[in-house]
């Protein structure tokens, strides 16, 4: 799959403070979801991309161009900003409209396009309210209108899910995936992890500047050696299933509850073990009500990986 | 001019137009006019004695349109190009949109220009119909050249103003105060001390402009040759020129 | 009992007293003033005066009869309080210290912040106000009283307070009087807006439009315009009350309680814009 952002030993700091160190990453259609603590760089890498900022060394590329200061590059980038507020006066329907004029559309089109992102957001019943008076969650609600007004091949929404409710936060996941899936290449931002895990298995995992991880969630997890998975498993049997699993290799540690009826054990070898599970249930008429793995999520890599730097 | 600039332009103009902050400069503006209106109310009561119009128009030209009202509606205005949408929290917007950063700066500098003019010469007319038409109205007439001479000197002295801080406002973090600097501090001590560095003054050249009874009793009037209205207006447009096209060279360039 | 009342929070543990609490907050933003090199550098810029009045009173001692036009009497002091009204230093500092004080916190929500902690809103006024007036001092009481020590230290004599026995009350009570003008002043229009550029903006047209409007009624002629309506003409006839000078001085009384009423509509100003403030933000 192409690249559609690219950054290739980008370095940025900002006097004696370094914001991004050495990163090598690109980004393809789909969405990718940046991780990280404060402070982690992630702001910095959204600016760079974007064009706000420029790399103090190496090179960002968006669509095969520098972003910085480039029209050709923001005419298809759309961006979510997490702090940027709106003037005082204005309402939301000519806010949206004067930045699709900017664009290039004539005023009957910046004008439909407006409605129509406006009404996409849930903001139709306000649209003619000045944007002083909208709470948190409308002004959210119309920075998203505004990035994706223009239909943009690439969105970059930081920290999109500040200030939404539950219902907010659902539409703007759902908006996400459906960029995604419509091939649009999309960078999101966030804090929210198991929000993050709804909207995309691609994950870069970045603290203090640095990369740590970046790829596929699952494809992550099992590459951190030093911490086996753990897998827990509800069943009626657990003495017979922790007797049957510990003949086999592979197994870091085991335990079982006949109180809970259930097994846990750790291993370094998860998808094994999974397999063997299903032999257990389909050979040796084993029953096996529940099997999950707490680790398997954004939260335990990025825990583990934050706890080995 | 681009579509661009002209729609950067007429947004900046509208957000300003109806602005408290608009409201309060009109004030500022419109104070030449209450005192031409006292003066005329005094005359007309025969409290005070009458200068001539044209001599009373001159002071208030000289004396607090051009050297207090002029800079500082264009310091207000021109040192926000940069800072109104730093502070409003819209820069972001405007930066990660296809228009050219030159256009950016371009528009909301001629919206400021705007807007300037707007609330400087209407005021500045009605206060020379209000001075010099109490002496008759073929006065108006005659002096008619006197307000263009005024006009000229107090819109280029503007443009100039407004270049000086708009490269201020793209540079500096406070450019407020190297606004107050220039005007209030180096612009009035330069313009008492002998020698070239009045021409290091926007005053200098707006004083070249405009007719000399303007300055009768004013140190700055006894003070150093005039330049000649051409190199006056040329001088002018220079500054306003090149410090508008620094500003523009540097936010093209400069990280936000 | 409304909102706005802070009375049903309950604190716990002993409340210090009014001072610590306006100190904590001034030290807080006096440190950070401090740190700039921009607010050192006009601040040595306002020095400037104070080392002339010093070479001044040097000369006059060391060199009474090449320089006999020198003299050293209590208008010296006057006067030089006086020019750093005038010559812009009290003005630059009140705006570069006040006019983001209070605007800058509405703008950032540190307001309701603050409010949110066991102090009033008289705490907040005079913790803002005493890194203004500080500041302001350092320009004017300070240098005025070492110039003061370095007369003392070259005169021979006690002429000087012989004649003008009230001198140092004079110094003090001028400089404070100042000071505390402008800071209300300069902290009232800060709290009218949410922009620090545009307070500042409005107290430099208030208080350097005064006297350029005063100027071109003298000179129309309209009628002789009192000092009292220019803020800075308003100081330096004021400064004629302080030093017991009052036939030399165009309305000095006038002047003084016009000062007095613009610094009571400051305190108004501040009272209303904090109370609406807090319930808008």
């Amino acid at each position: 799959m192409s690249a559609v952002i690219e950054l290739s030993g980008v370095s940025r700091w900002y006097g004696s403070v370094v914001g991004l160190s050495r990163v090598d990453l690109t980004f393809a259609r789909g969405v990718t979801a940046l991780l990280g603590p404060n402070g982690a760089g992630k702001s910095t890498l959204l600016k760079l991309v974007t064009g706000l900022l420029r790399p103090s060394s190496g090179k960002v590329s968006v669509l095969g161009a520098s972003p910085f200061a480039n029209p050709d590059v923001h005419r298809k980038l759309g961006l979510v900003p997490e702090e940027e507020e709106f003037q005082a006066r204005v309402n939301a329907l000519d806010w949206v409209e004067y930045l699709l004029r900017l664009h290039g559309f004539d005023e009957p089109a910046a004008r439909e396009r407006a409605h129509k992102a406006i009404h996409d957001v849930g903001l139709e019943s306000v649209s003619r309210r000045r944007v002083m008076t909208f709470s948190r969650g409308m002004k959210q609600r119309l920075r998203i209108a505004q990035a994706m007004a223009h239909d943009p091949e690439i969105l970059v929404l930081d920290e999109p899910l500040t200030g939404l409710d539950p219902v907010g936060r659902r539409d703007v996941i759902e908006w996400i995936r459906d960029w995604g899936a419509r091939g649009k290449s999309v960078l999101v931002s966030s804090h929210i992890l198991h929000e993050v895990e709804l909207m995309t298995r691609e994950v870069v995992l970045m603290t203090a500047g640095k990369v740590m991880a970046s790829g596929n969630i699952h494809e992550i997890r099992r590459l951190i050696d030093a911490h086996p998975h753990h897998i827990l498993i509800s069943t009626p049997e657990p003495r017979r299933l922790a007797a049957h699993l510990l003949e086999q290799d592979g197994l870091h540690s085991i335990s079982f509850s006949e109180a809970l009826a259930q097994v846990k054990l750790e291993t370094r070898e998860p998808d094994r073990f999974y397999e063997l599970l299903a032999n257990y249930v389909l050979h040796l008429d084993g029953i096996i009500h529940e099997v999950s793995s707490p680790d398997d999520n954004l939260e335990a890599v990025f825990r583990y990986l934050v706890e080995t730097r | 001019m681009s579509s661009r600039v002209s729609l950067v332009a007429l947004w900046s103009f509208s957000q300003l137009l109806f602005s408290p902050r608009t409201l309060g400069m009109a004030i500022l503006a419109t104070t030449p006019v209450l005192i031409a209106l006292v003066y005329r109310a005094t005359v007309a009561l025969e409290i005070a004695a009458e200068s001539s119009g044209p001599a009373a128009f001159s002071v208030l030209s000289a004396a607090v349109s051009l050297p207090f009202v002029a800079p500082m509606l264009a310091l207000f205005y021109a040192s926000g190009v940069v800072t109104d949408d730093a502070e409003a929290g819209t820069l972001h917007y405007f930066l990660t949109r296809p228009v050219a950063r030159r256009d950016l700066l371009f528009g909301r500098m001629l919206g400021n220009l705007t807007i300037v003019a707007c609330l400087f010469l209407p005021p500045f007319v009605l206060c020379y119909y209000l001075t010099i038409a109490g002496s008759g109205w073929q006065e108006l007439g005659s002096h008619f050249p006197t307000l263009v001479r005024h006009i000229l000197a107090a819109s280029l002295g503007i443009f100039a103003y407004s270049g000086l801080f708009s490269l201020a406002g793209t540079v500096l973090k406070r450019p407020l105060l190297f606004g107050l600097f220039f005007v209030f501090g180096w612009q009035a001590a330069a313009s008492i001390v002998p020698g070239a560095v009045r021409y290091l003054t926007v005053t200098h050249y707006m004083h070249s402009l405009m007719p000399h009874e303007s300055f009768q009793g004013t140190l700055a009037g006894l003070i150093g040759p005039r330049s000649s209205t051409p190199a006056a207006i040329l001088a002018l447009l220079a500054i306003g020129a090149f410090t508008h096209a620094i500003a523009v060279w540097v936010f093209a360039n400069k990280e936000i | 009992m409304p909102l706005h009342d802070l009375s049903y929070q309950r604190f716990e543990g002993a409340r210090t007293s009014r001072l610590a609490r306006s100190l904590a907050m001034a030290r807080s933003s006096g440190s950070l003033l401090l740190r700039r090199r921009s607010f050192l550098l006009l601040l040595a810029v306002s020095w400037i005066s104070v080392i002339l009045r010093g070479a001044q009173i040097f000369v006059a001692h060391s060199f009474p009869d090449a320089f006999p036009f020198l003299t050293i009497d209590a208008r010296l002091w006057q006067e030089f309080v006086s020019q750093q009204v005038l010559y812009l230093p009290v003005i630059l500092i009140a705006l570069y210290t006040g006019a983001g004080a209070i605007s800058a916190d509405l703008a950032s929500g540190a307001f309701v912040v603050y409010l949110s902690k066991p102090i009033s809103r008289s705490d907040y006024v005079i913790g803002k106000a005493l890194p203004v007036v500080t500041a302001l001092l350092a320009v004017t009481l300070a240098p005025a009283l070492i110039l003061l020590l370095v007369h003392l230290f070259l005169a021979e004599d006690l002429v000087l307070f012989q004649s003008a026995p009230l001198l140092p009350l004079s110094v003090i009570g001028y400089s404070v009087w100042t000071c505390s003008y402008f800071t209300l002043a300069v902290l009232a229009i800060s709290s009218l807006s949410r922009s620090s550029r545009v307070a500042g903006a409005g107290f430099v047209a208030l208080s350097l439009g005064g006297p350029i409007f005063l100027k071109a009624i003298s000179r129309l002629p309209i009628f002789d315009p009192p000092a009292f309506l220019s803020m800075i003409d308003a100081t330096v006839d004021s400064g004629h009350l302080f030093f017991g000078d009052v036939s030399a001085g165009r309305t000095p009384f006038r002047s003084f309680v016009a000062m007095a009423v613009l610094m009571a509509v400051s305190v108004a100003v501040l009272r209303f814009r904090l109370r609406s403030a807090e319930v808008s933000s």
